[in-house]
């Protein structure tokens, strides 16, 4: 597998990618036989043939945005995983280090506990997790001129994320037992279930834009691999790239995190089971870590939405899912 | 050393005089807990928010505070005196001390188990935990025992009677609407998913009204459970009862104006409500008597009780429980 051309490699994961986008469109709770399935797909092309309304709800409203929303937020938290592994020459790195997610949590719990709308939830949660990011660099800018930009990064990270859990433990504290709470808790561990169309706007703009820079800027996360001094012979300004590989991580998390909640796992794992499938060459690795993030999480969260009448939230499904999916590509991969 | 003892001994008699009660009697609380407590009870504390609903029409005077339901400040359409009575949080033993009450009274349901945690508060503090029923079908036998209780059984028996009235009438609105469409789909949260299952101590109501519960689910522990779209889709309800525990936060907007919801049943033929929710929830939020003006509404909803009687009898409801006249004007405002 890893002597086939690029190319084809590529080639395969999106015809993969586009296989389960489709297969997933076909299954969920509501039933709709096969039969149904096929003449609603010819009704896209023939206005003659008529559908039941239910069937085209479910599958053009329900299941469609869904589906996107599973394959996106995949795909950008795997490929922020990726970029930030390469930029701190960590393997344990996920995208979430630099507090992204425990600031996302706070703005969601506080529109939560304010009685926000769903919009606004999503513009808080996104406000305070590029916040709570701003805040680290600052931070790190502020406190450790003498020390690895990378560790001051991380150590700033870990406080600034341990301060905002400490805030969400606060919301959670007060809030309604009967009703809020339960509706923190079930964000915080991520899902898609009230997800529409129109949630998808911004991401998709997001996901697109994150994807084609940080491939193209790929080389140079090859070069930073090496260590900043290398980096900084070859040519690159290092503190400017870092801080714009640290913004275009932390926009793609946000806009991801902001609508499906805390989602653990994928931006850790999906890169190492890219990097078995492509090798660790950054602009070949960031792109095939998108597509494999995106049929992950798509596939976890086909079983999240169908195999009980209760929805599975995202962050069990992807650890109980996650963890023996990595196994057996780690075991596959060393048989080669 | 005799003048010690003499002292020691005399701090110990002094210690039991006032650690007794003047007189005391056995009595058998409705959970069939043997409990000592004062022959003349002149203040009381409620266990929890569900209980001071239920002391309040029948012993305002004797309460030396409410319970505090999280998420709300002020209650409307509820006497001002109930909002000026302090609060105190039953979890914290010293302000429970502060209180001084002759004994807490504590609000269950038959399936509760939770008696663990009355006893270890009657063993931190030494005050007796009188424990009521709280079904919502034998009220009438729960004011009784307050009333023998506490000496209040004049004031127990106009409760009692409004009670008798509501159930021998919702007794025979059953017997007469046998059949016909039943499925009903509560949900709270501003999303319309999240849902107390069937089997549901919060949907008590439903159970009692004989209507079917739409979500035949495991009632998992908190009570609530998060479903998705294609979920109610397939159950197809007739009713939906949109609640939300605050105004700002209800779903009736979304499931009505939105495309995914369109198809269901209950959206087709505009049988969707929002549960009024002033001062308590009406069908839950805290389960208490509040619920009785739950009864009288799906009375009406369901089994076509006509609309005057449905006001006269909230409108008494809200006189005799809350001690509030509720004007037409604010009658109307209710369902808003």
């Amino acid at each position: 597998m890893r002597n086939l051309p690029y190319i084809i490699k590529f080639f395969m994961l999106a015809s993969v990618s586009l296989l389960l986008i489709l297969l997933s469109l076909m299954v969920g709770r509501y039933g709709i036989s096969f039969a149904e399935m096929v003449s609603f797909f010819k009704s896209l092309f023939a206005d003659s043939v008529s559908i039941k309304p239910q069937v085209s709800t479910v599958i053009l409203n329900v299941r469609l945005p869904r589906v996107w929303a599973a394959f996106l937020v995949g795909g950008t938290l795997s490929i922020t995983g990726a970029a930030y592994q390469g930029m701190f020459r960590n393997p344990m790195v996920s995208p979430s280090i630099l507090g992204v997610s425990a600031g996302a949590g706070f703005g969601a719990a506080l529109a939560i506990l304010l009685g926000l709308n769903s919009f606004m939830l999503q513009v808080s949660s996104f406000i305070f997790g590029t916040g709570a990011v701003a805040a680290v660099y600052a931070v790190s800018l502020a406190a450790g001129k003498k020390y690895d930009r990378n560790l001051t990064l991380i150590l700033s990270g870990l406080v600034v994320a341990t301060v905002f859990s400490a805030l969400i433990s606060i919301l959670k504290y007060i809030a309604d037992p009967d009703d809020t709470l339960p509706s923190i808790v079930y964000w915080l561990m991520g899902g898609l279930s009230g997800i529409e169309m129109a949630d998808l706007r911004f991401i998709v703009v997001i996901a697109a834009a994150g994807l084609i820079l940080l491939t193209m800027s790929g080389w140079k996360l090859d070069m930073m691999s090496f260590g900043d001094d290398e980096a900084k012979t070859m040519g690159i300004n290092v503190d400017r790239f870092r801080f714009w590989v640290i913004a275009a991580a932390t926009l793609l998390t946000a806009s991801a995190v902001s609508i499906s909640g805390i989602i653990g796992w994928v931006g850790l794992l999906v890169p190492h089971t890219a990097r078995m499938l492509v090798g660790s060459k950054n602009s070949v690795l960031l792109p095939a870590s998108f597509f494999t993030g995106g049929v992950f999480l798509l596939i976890v969260d086909d079983f999240s939405r169908t195999v009980a009448p209760m929805e599975i939230p995202l962050g069990i499904t992807t650890s109980l899912i996650g963890a023996p999916f990595f196994i057996f590509v780690l075991m596959r991969s060393s048989k080669d | 050393m005799n003048i010690i003892k003499i002292k020691i001994t005399a701090f110990m008699l002094s210690c039991m005089f006032f650690a007794m009660p003047a007189h005391s009697r056995t009595i058998t609380d409705m959970a069939g807990r043997t409990v000592s407590v004062p022959d003349k009870i002149e203040r009381i504390l409620p266990y929890d928010s569900k209980t001071s609903i239920l002391l309040y029409p029948v012993a305002f005077d004797l309460m030396a505070a409410k319970a505090k339901l999280p998420g709300t400040k002020k209650y409307s359409f509820i006497a001002e005196e109930y909002n000026a009575m302090p609060q105190v949080d039953i979890n914290s033993t010293e302000e429970v001390l502060a209180a001084a009450p002759l004994v807490v009274i504590a609000g269950v349901y038959e399936s509760d188990g939770r008696f663990e945690s009355f006893a270890k508060l009657e063993r931190l503090t030494g005050i007796p935990v009188v424990v009521v029923d709280l079904s919502v079908d034998k009220l009438d036998r729960t004011y009784r025992f307050l009333g023998n209780l506490l000496g209040r059984e004049s004031k127990a028996a106009v409760l009692i009677q409004f009670l008798d009235i509501i159930y021998k009438q919702t007794g025979s609105l059953i017997a007469e609407n046998q059949g016909g469409e039943k499925r009903v789909y509560y949900c709270l949260g501003s999303t319309g998913l999240m849902t107390d299952p069937a089997g549901s101590k919060h949907t008590e109501v439903l159970d009692y009204l004989q209507m079917d519960n739409a979500a035949k689910i495991p009632v998992p522990s908190g009570g609530h459970a998060t479903v998705n779209i294609e979920q109610i889709l397939e159950w197809n309800p007739d009713y939906i009862l949109a609640a939300g525990f605050r105004a700002e936060r209800n779903a009736y907007q979304a499931i009505t104006s939105s495309q995914r919801w369109a198809t269901v049943n209950a959206v087709k033929n505009q049988r969707v409500y929002k549960v009024p929710s002033r001062p308590y929830g009406w069908l839950d939020h805290p389960p208490s008597v509040n619920r009785i003006s739950g009864v009288i509404w799906l009375s009406g909803i369901f089994y076509r009780l006509p609309a005057d009687i449905v006001k006269k009898q909230i409108t008494d409801f809200y006189r005799l429980f809350y001690h509030y006249h509720l004007s037409e004007r604010e009658y109307k405002a209710l369902f808003e």
